[in-house]
Order: C-alpha cells, then sequence, then structure tokens
C-alpha cells in the first residue's frame, strides 16, 4: 500500500545549513496513511453526511500490469455532466507513466467506475478527472468569503477505512504565503487528499491537501477549481506528450509570475560588520537564524536561511517551485589565515540544499565561476550552477552564490535557490540578489 | 704460454667478494691452509679439487672425491669437467667464476651523464637531510592549515613522526630492492628521492588550486595539473626503477609508458564515469585561499550576468535523456 507522506516546504526553525528542510512543521500529503483522531459527530452532522456523501468517491490509482492499487485519494463530483475533482499528487503516476497506471473511481455503494483526465492544475495541486457514468449528484463550487470560526465539514477516506465526515473550523486564508491555502482546524488525514469541504449548506470552499498534524490542515480554495473546470479541454487528456506540454506549460507561467514578483519586491538589506546582505524579500519568506561555534570556539558561523515553504508536487521525489536563499558570515578566532581559508572555502563547499529531483527528472550542474568587483570595490567570487529539467523544456534549477574576498580572518557567503525556473529568470534574480551584497560603509 | 686464471669467488646475491690471478698450475681450491685457494665455507673440502690447463684451451677441473661434491650448472656433480671462459662451478654453499683475460668486461660508466649527476646529488648525505627535513616540515606544516582547532605539539609530533617514517620505509623497501636486484648501496639516494615524491605531490597541489584561481574554473586546472602529475610520476618511476634495477633504458621507457597509458585510461575510464552519474553536487572550485587579487582576472560584478549562456548550454547537454 502506498504511503505518500511527503515534507512541504515548511523549513526549519532551527535552521542548519546544508540541510534546509530541518524541523519547521512537516505536511504529509493526504494519500497516505498515518494515526488518525476518531471525531464525535455532533448532532447536526449526520444530516450533512447523509446529504452529500454520494457525491463523494474513492479515487484509486491501479497498476495496469497487476491490476492492484497504487495509490489512494478522495474526489468529488463538481456537475451531472461526470466531472470530478481531487489532486494532482493523487493522480501524479497516471500523469507521468499514463501507460503503467490507470485511474478508477469507487462509489460510496462500492462500485467502481473508470476515470480519465481531463486537466489538470499542478501548481496548486488540482486535477480534474471525468467519470465514465456520472454519479447523478455533484457539489457547487463556492469562492465566495466566510468569516473566521465557520463550522466545516470535511469528507473523504482515511487511511483507506471508510467515507468519512470530519467537523472542523474555518481559519481563513494563509496569511504571507508564496501559493494561496486556506487554513482549516480539524483532523484531516492520509487518504482523504482531494476530498471537498464544505459548509452546513454543501458549498464547497476548499479541497484538502495536506496536514502538518494536531487539527492543522490545509486546503486549496475552491477557486482554482473552477478555474480549472472554466479551463477544460474538451476531450480527455491520454497521452504522456500531452501531459508534459500541459505541465510544461503550467510550470513555466507560474515562475514568471514569481519572478515577476521577486522582481517587483524591494530587496531590504542588513548590516553584519562591513557588510551589507540581503535580508527581507517578499512576505513569503520565513527566515531563521543559527549561530555554530566551532570546535574549541576558533570560529564562529553566523547563518540565515529564508524559505518560502511551498513547493509544487511532481513527483513523491521530484519537486518545483523552490525559492530559499541564506547566508554564512564565518569568522575566524585565532586561526592562521591559511586555515581561515580552507574553513571558508570548506564552507563554500558545502553548498545549499537543492530541490528534489531524481536521474529521470534532472541532468547534472554545470557551473561558471568568476571574481568579480562589484562597484564600491568590494571582491567577490561569484558561482552561478544550474541544471536542466530533462522533461520539462525550458526549465531549470539554479544555485547562485557569492563568497566576499576581501578579509583574511571573516567572509560572507549568499546563496539563492530556485527550483525551476527560466534561464533569463535565473540570471535576473541573481543579479539583483547578489547585487545586494555591499560594503556597508559606501 | 699458458693462458693466466681469474678466479672469482661470489657472494650469495652474486657479487664477486674474492679475485684471485692464477698463472702456475695445478691451482688447489680447498678449505685448509695449503690449498691455491683457500675457500672459507665449511661445506668445501679441505682439499676439495684441481684446476689444469685443458689441452684445447680453457680448463678441466678435477674434483679430488669431496664429501660434498663439486657441481656445474644448478646439480650436475662432476668429477672431471671441462671448463670454459666465464663458466661457473659450485662447491658447497660458494659459487667460483672463471675468468680468462679474453672475459668481457661493462661499459665505462660516463661521471658527466644525467643519471650519474643526479644519483651522485641524491646521494649526498646534506642534501638529503635537507630534502627530509623539507619534506617533513612542509607537509605537516600544511597538513596543520587544514585543521581549525588549537594545533597541539603533540599532534605536530605524530604528523610528522608518520612522515617520517613512511619516507624511511619506503626509502629502505627500495633500497633492499636495488641491493637485491642491482648490487648497489643506495638508501640517502632513495630518501632524497621519497622526499621529493612528498613534496611533488604538495606542490602539485598548490599548483592545481593556483591553475584553478587562473582559470576560474576547476576542470582546465584538473586537465592540466593531472598532465604535470603523469610527467611528475614518469620521472619518479623511472628515476626509482633506474637506480634499483640493471634494466635498459628501452626496457624502463616501455614499463613506465605502459603504466601511464594504465593510469591515464583509468583517469578517462572515471572522468566517463562522473560524467553519466547521476549527482547532486555542484560542481564549482570552492578554493578560497586568499591570494591578492592584483594577481587574478577580476571583472565588475554587473557583466559577470551578461552571458552565462555557456551555462546554460551545459546544463541542457547534462539534461538530454540519460539513455
Amino acid at each position: 500500500m502506498s504511503l505518500k507522506t511527503y515534507t512541504f516546504v515548511l523549513h526549519g526553525l532551527r535552521t542548519h545549513l546544508n540541510t534546509l528542510l530541518a524541523l519547521f512543521a512537516s505536511c504529509v500529503l493526504l494519500c497516505g496513511f498515518s494515526a488518525s483522531a476518531a471525531e464525535t459527530a455532533l448532532a447536526d452532522t449526520p444530516q450533512v453526511f447523509r446529504q452529500y456523501k454520494d457525491a463523494v468517491v474513492q479515487i484509486r490509482i491501479m497498476d495496469k500490469r497487476s491490476n492492484n492499487r497504487t495509490a489512494l485519494g478522495t474526489g468529488f463530483a463538481v456537475d451531472d455532466a461526470g466531472h470530478v475533482i481531487s489532486n494532482f499528487h493523487v493522480i501524479s503516476e497516471v500523469v507521468w507513466h499514463p501507460e503503467s497506471f490507470r485511474a478508477e473511481a469507487v462509489r460510496a455503494n462500492g462500485s467502481v467506475v473508470p476515470l480519465a483526465i481531463s486537466g489538470f492544475d499542478v501548481v496548486h495541486d488540482l486535477s480534474l478527472l471525468k467519470l465514465a457514468t456520472p454519479l447523478g449528484t455533484h457539489l457547487t463550487l463556492d469562492a465566495g468569503p466566510l468569516d473566521k470560526g465557520t463550522t466545516l465539514y470535511s469528507f473523504g477516506i482515511p487511511l483507506d477505512l471508510d467515507f468519512t465526515i470530519v467537523r472542523g473550523l474555518y481559519n481563513g486564508l494563509l496569511p504571507k504565503s508564496l501559493r494561496e491555502q486556506i487554513h482549516f482546524t480539524g483532523a484531516i488525514n492520509p487518504g482523504m487528499s482531494g476530498g471537498p469541504t464544505m459548509t452546513e449548506a454543501g458549498r464547497v470552499i476548499g479541497i484538502n491537501v495536506a496536514t502538518s498534524g494536531n487539527d492543522v490542515g490545509f486546503l486549496v480554495p475552491a477557486r482554482y477549481a473552477v478555474a480549472l473546470l472554466q479551463q477544460r479541454a474538451n476531450a480527455p487528456i491520454n497521452s504522456a506528450a500531452q501531459m508534459l506540454k500541459l505541465m510544461d506549460t503550467q510550470l513555466v507561467a507560474e515562475q514568471n509570475a514569481l519572478a515577476t514578483r521577486l522582481l517587483a519586491a524591494p530587496l531590504t538589506t542588513d548590516t553584519l560588520d562591513h557588510y551589507r546582505t540581503p535580508r527581507d524579500w517578499s512576505d513569503f519568506f520565513r527566515c531563521w537564524s543559527n549561530e555554530e561555534h566551532g570546535e574549541e570556539k576558533r570560529y564562529t558561523s553566523l547563518t540565515m536561511v529564508c524559505g518560502s515553504q511551498s513547493n509544487i508536487f511532481l513527483t513523491e521525489d521530484y519537486e518545483t517551485g523552490t525559492v530559499h536563499y541564506s547566508r554564512s558570515y564565518v569568522q575566524g578566532k585565532g586561526l592562521s589565515d591559511l586555515q581561515f581559508a580552507h574553513l571558508y572555502g570548506s564552507q563554500l563547499g558545502v553548498g545549499p540544499r537543492v530541490p528534489d529531483a531524481t536521474r529521470e527528472d534532472v541532468g547534472n550542474f554545470a557551473c561558471n565561476t568568476s571574481f568579480v568587483r562589484q562597484p564600491d570595490g568590494l571582491p567577490l567570487k561569484y558561482i552561478f550552477c544550474l541544471r536542466a529539467h530533462r522533461k520539462l523544456p525550458g526549465l531549470f534549477d539554479a544555485v547562485i552564490m557569492s563568497a566576499t574576498l576581501d578579509q583574511t580572518q571573516s567572509g560572507l557567503i549568499n546563496r539563492l535557490v530556485l527550483g525551476g525556473v527560466s534561464y533569463d529568470n535565473a540570471v535576473r534574480l541573481g543579479r539583483k540578489f547578489l547585487g545586494a551584497v555591499t560594503w556597508s560603509n559606501h | 704460454m699458458v693462458e693466466p686464471l681469474i678466479l672469482e669467488i661470489l657472494d650469495r646475491h652474486g657479487r664477486v667478494a674474492q679475485r684471485q690471478k692464477f698463472t702456475r698450475f695445478p691451482v688447489h681450491v680447498g678449505r685448509d691452509y695449503s690449498n691455491d685457494l683457500i675457500v672459507d665455507d665449511e661445506a668445501v673440502s679441505a682439499r676439495h679439487l684441481t684446476i689444469e690447463p685443458g689441452p684445447e684451451g680453457g680448463w678441466v677441473v678435477e674434483d679430488l672425491s669431496s664429501e660434498n661434491g663439486s657441481y656445474s650448472g644448478l646439480r650436475q656433480r662432476f668429477t672431471l669437467k671441462q671448463i670454459h671462459n666465464d663458466d661457473r662451478v659450485r662447491i658447497g654453499r660458494t659459487q667460483l667464476q672463471f675468468r680468462g683475460v679474453q672475459s668481457a668486461i661493462a661499459p665505462t660508466v660516463l661521471q658527466d651523464g644525467l643519471l650519474w649527476r643526479v644519483s651522485q646529488l641524491l646521494g649526498n648525505v646534506w642534501i638529503m637531510l635537507a630534502l627530509l627535513a623539507l619534506n617533513v616540515g612542509l607537509l605537516t606544516w600544511g597538513s596543520n592549515t587544514q585543521v581549525f582547532t588549537q594545533i597541539k605539539p603533540s599532534d605536530t609530533a605524530v604528523t610528522a613522526g608518520t612522515l617520517l617514517l613512511g619516507t624511511l620505509l619506503w626509502a629502505s623497501i627500495w633500497a633492499l630492492l636495488a641491493r637485491l636486484l642491482n648490487h648497489r648501496a643506495v638508501l640517502f639516494e632513495y630518501i632524497s628521492l621519497g622526499s621529493l615524491l612528498a613534496l611533488a605531490s604538495l606542490l602539485l597541489q598548490a599548483f592545481e588550486i593556483r591553475l584553478g584561481y587562473l582559470a576560474h574554473d576547476s576542470a582546465p586546472a584538473l586537465i592540466v595539473s593531472s598532465l604535470v602529475w603523469l610527467a611528475v610520476m614518469a620521472i619518479m618511476a623511472y628515476l626509482h626503477l633506474k637506480l634499483a634495477t640493471a634494466l635498459s633504458r628501452r626496457k624502463l621507457y616501455t614499463l613506465i609508458g605502459t603504466g601511464l597509458v594504465v593510469m591515464c585510461g583509468f583517469l578517462l575510464l572515471s572522468s566517463y564515469r562522473d560524467e553519466h552519474t547521476f549527482s547532486r553536487d555542484l560542481p564549482f572550485n570552492n578554493d578560497l585561499q586568499l591570494l591578492p587579487l592584483s594577481v587574478l582576472k577580476v571583472q565588475p560584478a554587473g557583466t559577470f550576468f551578461d552571458d552565462l549562456s555557456d551555462v546554460r548550454d551545459s546544463a541542457l547537454q547534462k539534461g538530454k535523456d540519460p539513455d
């Protein structure tokens, strides 16, 4: 049985230099299994369950050769033509390998209906599927505003147990997030991915997508599902080539929007001894600092890591859409100049965490380095590395770094990591980011 | 006129231990003091054999009923045997080499040859000591620069001691080989050579770093320093083998050439493997030794981003389908 525990990009509360992904709330996408908490049904809940359960289906991804299931999730009907909304990550196997996998829906009464893919929104983790025979009932998507504290009901099949209803509360859109999500206070669990979360009146305001445990759940706002339904293709998408083309188009547009946003946003700096260095860029970055002392305190390393805390799921071990930047200010105390040079070089060599991907997804990195001087005269080493996404033309993962070279007992390293950007955007963002490293007294 | 006989007593390594010329025959050979050639070997009889001039040149050897016998070749025991120039006879544990005045000798070694001069230089005790001190000192200091904690005298002593013992062990092994194969005493030469080898590796490392700095890229620096490294290896291998063995120059060239070809093949194979192995590593030169920047090419920061299309093209090349 497929266990899809998947950590979202909510990076370390206590950050570590080479493992950005550390201890911060790790979210679990909901189509695997983990411990669940039983929810006591309240008086009005049986009525909601009875009324809407028939519009909800379990989605099973089947391996064509063994005819066995490989992933489970939830979906719900949104019209009488048989269209079903679920998550992209529930059906991602079918998208990448339509020759090996197929999707099917299991109704509350146990009957099985084949599913075809009509479209998806990979950026917001949504998919639009079509049932071979409509369910005869459907739910209504509602993008309208709600008050914080409104009672919501979430549907799904957690842990492959049974059709389940979960009562919880609406807690608004996540502030300071790169990609919009609703904060739902309720126990959504693996297997409920793609299920609807609705008001008592049956109006779906979000689609279950992730949890970080302890009743902290996340929903995709319904307006993205509305948009996906409106933009759907007439014919189902069958071939891997069509799927990849659609995915590439969406990801290219997304990184263009992100780059535009970052290029327009002011990059503030702060002072570290005699350097000015990037600090805040956009409100969706969260930053953590840490100070490491070397053995016998012969050096200190002051680090700061800022992450966008949002990835785009492509497969279980392939992510994109990541942006994070970090800095390390290394100071030697009583080391010889050569000892410091070795230390500083080894700190630079550690490199930042790069987005998850396998050999099938991306090529190896290629780099260029140069010694440069900022307009104010600060000498630096610049490093620019790219790797290409094999199946998504025009997209690269970029690592852009600098190290100051004017001191013999201290140095400042800055790093910017961009997952899935175009070459032009990598260059533009790199120029802006590294341009902010200067001397403080100029 | 009877041809004079030169008898050589060889030691266990085949080296001449004693050499004597005879013009009067018969020549008596044995352990007691009445013999013409007294052999100091417990396995030789008191009166072991006599040598007479042969009727058609050469000599005739007669065994005098010795306890352990006389042998020609490996195991051929004889009582009477015709012996020619450059033949050997074994009695007990002793080899007797028969030489006439016409026996060939090796050509004179020219004292102004390169190898001779290098050998003289490396064998000089002061030069040997200087190189050994330089080797131990520099390598100990070099390893200290890669430690970021307080360096204790005991750590330095351990590093220096290891280097010293290592160099001496290396030299001893080669010197022993040279002694066995070439009958030469060249321990000092090998201590010098071993020190040079260690120093060369240190210098090459520094050379590679400097080159990487100048080229802004580790790849060309790696290629150039690999070539230099191979050349140094070839020279070192030549000197080591030439001192230790009696191989002809031609054989040495063939041997070293083969070794280099094998090494190059290995380097090519491993670079091919690296190119086709998936890695998340960033292949850049992270060395930050703070050289004076004036010796390096420094460009304005703004222009760095003007054209990075070579990185893009290289990334695209590496991103082509793995199969």
